[in-house]
């Protein structure tokens, strides 16, 4: 072989080994690196709400936290803890359930969110009942249907454990074990969960092209969906009625925090992110699928007196735009998201 | 003259500004506060006794609130803010009825107040701990905020014992229940090298019930507006005794 044809074909081996080896665009590990815990605003976003304020990231404090979150032993009888309805590879939402079931196998009457961009809701829960990420975890602890335990309880059976001392000496500069440390550890490991590198936002970035159906239906979000789902986060955080039809619940939504008839029915707008993941979709988890909410707002909105003013006429869309608009949120799902091994369950 | 010009100039610069007494003086001292309960003329007995308020009877089995911002005034309206200023008080917990109040700078004080409840701002900051741990239950879990008093009783009511609950929460907009209590001292406690004084309040539970608004235990009593209840009780606690 002439030493041009094998400088060729070493490169022709190292351009084949480099595209072999090249990590799929749409696929980004570089967030699976288990001591970067930074919180970092993706550019563009606007300012999140909480950003750690008297609660310092520390790695310390973001393993505790997550120890916290899937320790089961923050329930009465140590069946169920936050993991449990909230799932990692769901978005941390609970796969294909409408309703979670707790402690004793009891369901509530709503659909577990999911976890994500927590640190830019204005408020949590579909009636949006808190007002602080800290203040949240108390909620599924101390509801009988979900965790049913008490806040003595579970520092009791913290205190008593070694490796929860030491963790809680790292992170909080002595082993007692309190209410406000559990909260605030929590806090920062579910703040870290930013979910931004679905293939929207490479395509923002400059990073990725869209195709010709999801460039329409861009087109089609932004003319019908996104005054409440606005980007980046896909939703205002509004409570809006869309116009659900009341069923045996007879969930008041908003209503039954604020006591207002105005906010009757009303239920905090979700983001559009991770659909993939999270289904299924309404504050009872009633639509299974993407096409059955399209056809709700079709064809099956309820009129009633809060039904928001933008849904009067409902969304009618052609079957191109159907097509097109699915296409499109499918660029919302973040794969690195589910993938993240950072919010793993830990194994030790 | 000239001296007298001088001192004359002392004085005047010296009654100039009225601004907060620094917290941090080299003259400090504490103040014990001590809390008691009465219904009107007697002492306050949980699942005890019956009581008659307006008529009716009553028999307590619950009753604590919060006391925050606890400020002292002296006669020129200087005032001293406690720092981190939070206690729950509950007639269960005899320790909870006395605190201390430290670092008030030395001077003569001639009022108090304090607020019943948390604030608002306290409300919405996230996870607090001491007297504001949520531990206590005195808080709303799925509207997150603070009770900022709890009242709970039995009363006869067409010849029933029936369950009065009263948990007054919420801290904003037109039905706030935060209200500051003003307590006048009936006379100057002069904080200063030699005492050590115990400020003894007494707050009346019976004035839930009454002044300005006349509450009846019947069908409707555990629906009562609770800022009716608050702009009754705004005015429960007295003097009982300086020490």
């Amino acid at each position: 072989m002439s030493s041009k044809k094998s400088l060729i074909s070493f490169f022709a081996a190292m351009l084949l080994l480099y595209a072999a080896c090249k990590p799929d665009p749409s696929f980004d590990v570089t967030k699976v690196t288990g001591d970067d815990i930074t919180f970092k605003i993706p550019d563009g976003w606007p300012a999140p709400k909480y950003n750690f304020e008297n609660n310092t990231l520390t790695k310390e404090g973001f393993y505790l936290g997550r120890k916290l979150f899937y320790d089961t032993r923050l329930s009465r009888d140590n069946s169920t803890s936050c993991g449990s309805c909230h799932q990692a590879f769901a978005a941390f939402a609970h796969a294909d359930h409408d309703l979670s079931h707790g402690i004793d196998d009891l369901t509530g009457t709503r659909n577990s969110p999911p976890i994500f961009n927590m640190n830019w809701h204005t408020s949590f829960f579909w009636d949006g009942g808190v007002n602080h990420i800290e203040s949240q975890p108390i909620n599924p602890i101390q509801n009988p249907v979900e965790m049913d335990e008490t806040l003595v309880n579970i520092i009791s059976k913290l205190s008593a454990d070694a490796e929860y001392r030491r963790m809680f000496k790292a992170a909080w500069g002595d082993e007692t074990v309190n209410s406000q440390r559990i909260f605030k550890s929590m806090a920062q490991f579910m703040g870290m969960m930013v979910s931004a590198n679905a293939k929207y936002d490479q395509y923002m970035r400059g990073e990725a092209t869209f195709t010709s159906a999801e460039t329409n239906g861009l087109k089609v979000f932004n003319d019908n969906c996104a005054s409440c789902h606005k980007a980046p986060l896909f939703t205002t955080f509004e409570f809006i009625n869309n116009g659900l039809k009341v069923n045996d619940f007879n969930d008041s939504g908003r209503a039954h925090i604020t006591l207002k008839a105005e906010d009757m029915r009303k239920f905090k707008v979700p983001s559009l992110r991770n659909l993939a993941y999270t289904q299924p979709y309404m504050h009872d988890g009633r639509i299974k699928t993407l096409e059955g909410v399209l056809n709700h707002y079709a064809t099956g909105i309820v009129q009633s007196p809060t039904l928001d003013a933008r849904l009067q006429s409902g969304i009618q869309l052609t079957t191109q735009q159907r097509s097109d608009l699915l296409a499109f949120l499918n660029t919302l799902n973040d794969e690195s998201f589910t993938k993240d091994a950072r919010f793993f369950e830990p194994t030790n | 003259m000239n001296r007298y010009l001088f001192l004359i100039a002392i004085l005047a610069l010296s009654a100039c500004d009225k601004k907060p007494v620094p917290t941090e003086t080299p003259t400090q001292k504490n103040m014990t506060i001590n809390i008691s309960h009465v219904v009107d003329e007697q002492e306050l007995l949980l699942n005890d006794r019956w009581y008659t308020i307006n008529g009716d009877s009553i028999r307590f089995t619950s009753y604590a609130y919060f006391i925050s911002n606890i400020k002292f005034y002296n006669a020129q309206g200087d005032t001293f803010a406690e720092p981190e200023s939070y206690h729950l008080i509950n007639q269960d917990s005899a320790p909870s009825k006395t605190f201390t109040v430290s670092g008030i700078p030395y001077g003569s004080y001639t009022g108090v107040s304090f607020l019943i409840g948390v604030d608002s701002i306290r409300n919405v900051s996230g996870a607090q701990t001491g007297a504001l741990d949520p531990m206590s239950g005195m808080f709303w879990d799925w509207n997150t905020g603070y009770i900022m008093s709890k009242l709970e009783a039995e009363y006869i009511y067409k010849d029933r014992i029936n369950p009065l609950v009263w948990h007054v929460g919420g801290f904003s907009g037109i039905h706030n229940p935060l209200r500051i209590l003003h307590v006048n001292l009936p006379r100057t406690i002069t904080l200063s090298d030699n005492s050590a004084p115990q400020l003894y309040l007494e707050g009346n539970i019976a004035e839930w019930f009454k002044t300005p608004t006349l509450v009846r235990l019947d069908d409707n009593t555990n629906i009562i507006a609770r800022t009716t209840l608050v702009d009754n009780y705004v005015d429960m606690f007295t003097v009982k005794d300086i020490k």
